[in-house]
């Protein structure tokens, strides 16, 4: 009997949801990234081979498929109206300056500290879906991980490595609010 | 050393409780979608095509931003959108056929006058009206696109995404044209149940069309379109194109697969 790859949906979207948001902005996009994602997993569930990996790494491929056609970059999150420090929740400030400080980064280190903290896969499935080895992923996480601290205590409260204001499929298609 | 360590960890730990995390609805939506295949992959009826199909125009819907039409009156639009393009846990525990718009797709719960196109439309007529309708969305969202200016790698996704519109236009008038040659080689039942799937959607077309309207009344109120950003920011001439397009290509996919489920 064949394994279906979506017999549990829910924590895979979550997983797929995550790496999307780390990858091009939490908000429409990784909505449209992760819909699209499982729109083609249900087109091509019977493609999926177990021997050649988890669910969550095939997934993930398609994810990353969906992101490159689309060339979508990432939005350093914004809420609505930006409120005076006291307006809002020391937490909520700190969240928003993680995910500014991940859309800063290059895009290869985006990539991997999505899959890693995103999507939670090992070093090993990481090196899987991109087809290299554990220890050069391990490396490169690491020196992603000191980028982002670097990124994160150079400008604290500031916006380290704010990206671009609107990727182009955004500011093309007026998918964004502003 | 442990120090830097530590401070890995913690980042870590900030990186993994901070995730990013999608909205319910968008979680429900899928979940729907990916249940409801596995429902219906079943062994072949024309039941089935209407099923299958249906749940690739969930999806599309699905686009808006959350689909129930248990909140079908859009008569109050604002009260209607809110409670069909923005998560209502509350609600949704109350109505358990939340996101069940399956339900009114498929014939068999589908109202009787739903199931039969207009007076005097035969079934190649509707395939005509509806190459206008797919047709005219594909130029519609391409005249809306303006790649001029764009810049760089920006201009040059722009332009292919304007030619690949323009391709799709030629190859959605083929495709269509084909589809009418086989309709027009049917006749008796197999002809009726054709006429069947196109009044289920011109059906959907409609609903699609009164979604969109609602939307678009409902953000016109500045306190909705700020407490609802994203789905606001859907409520422009592009996107309804769009959707409109992917509507009509799913359509399009569903009744060629029931063309050739009858032979044709």
């Amino acid at each position: 009997m064949k394994r279906d790859p979506l017999a549990n949906p829910e924590p895979l979207i979550r997983r797929v949801y995550a790496y999307a948001a780390y990858r091009v902005g939490h908000g429409p996009d990784a909505d449209d990234v992760t819909s699209e994602t499982f729109a083609r997993a249900l087109r091509y569930r019977e493609s999926f081979d177990p021997k050649k990996g988890e669910p969550v790494a095939w997934l993930l491929g398609i994810a990353r498929r969906c992101i490159e056609d689309a060339r979508m970059e990432p939005v350093a999150e914004l809420p609505d109206e930006l409120p005076g420090a006291g307006e809002l929740e020391g937490d909520a400030i700190e969240r928003i300056e993680l995910r500014r400080a991940v859309a800063g980064l290059d895009a290869r280190d985006r990539e991997l500290v999505a899959l890693r903290y995103g999507a939670d896969l090992s070093a090993r499935q990481i090196g899987e879906v991109l087809g290299e080895r554990t220890n050069t992923v391990e490396v490169a996480l690491h020196r992603a991980l000191g980028r982002l601290r670097a990124a994160l205590e150079d400008e604290p409260g500031g916006r380290p490595g704010e990206a671009p204001a609107g990727s182009p499929v955004s500011e093309t298609f007026g998918l964004r609010d502003s | 050393m442990s120090f830097k360590r530590n401070r890995n960890r913690d980042l870590e730990s900030r990186l993994r409780n901070e995730r990013p995390r999608p909205d319910a609805e968008l979680v429900d939506t899928i979940v729907a979608s990916v249940s409801r295949t596995s429902a219906v992959a079943r062994p072949r009826s024309l039941r089935i095509a209407f099923a299958v199909a249906s749940v690739g125009i969930l999806a599309a819907l699905a686009a808006l931003g959350g689909v129930s039409y248990a909140a079908s009156g859009v008569t109050h639009a604002a009260t209607a959108v809110k409670h069909v393009f923005v998560s209502d846990k509350a609600e949704q525990a109350r109505q358990n056929t939340a996101f069940d718009v399956l339900s009114s797709l498929t014939p068999a719960s589908t109202s009787a006058g739903d199931q039969y196109l207009p007076p005097g439309t035969t079934p190649s007529q509707a395939v005509t009206n509806f190459e206008s309708y797919v047709v005219n969305a594909d130029k519609t969202l391409n005249n809306t696109i303006d790649c001029s200016k764009l810049a760089g790698a920006a201009k040059a996704a722009c332009l292919k995404k304007k030619k690949e519109l323009a391709d799709l236009q030629a190859a959605l008038s083929t495709r269509l044209n084909v589809a009418v040659g086989k309709i027009n080689s049917l006749t008796g039942p197999k002809l009726n149940t054709v006429a069947t799937l196109l009044a289920i959607h011109l059906q959907q077309e409609q609903k699609l069309a009164d979604l969109q309207a609602a939307r678009r009344a409902s953000c016109k109120s500045t306190t909705f379109k700020k407490a609802h950003p994203a789905t606001c920011a859907k409520a422009n001439p592009t996107v309804e194109a769009a959707e409109r397009l992917k509507l009509g290509q799913l359509e399009l996919a569903e009744l060629e697969g029931l063309l050739g489920a009858l032979g044709a």
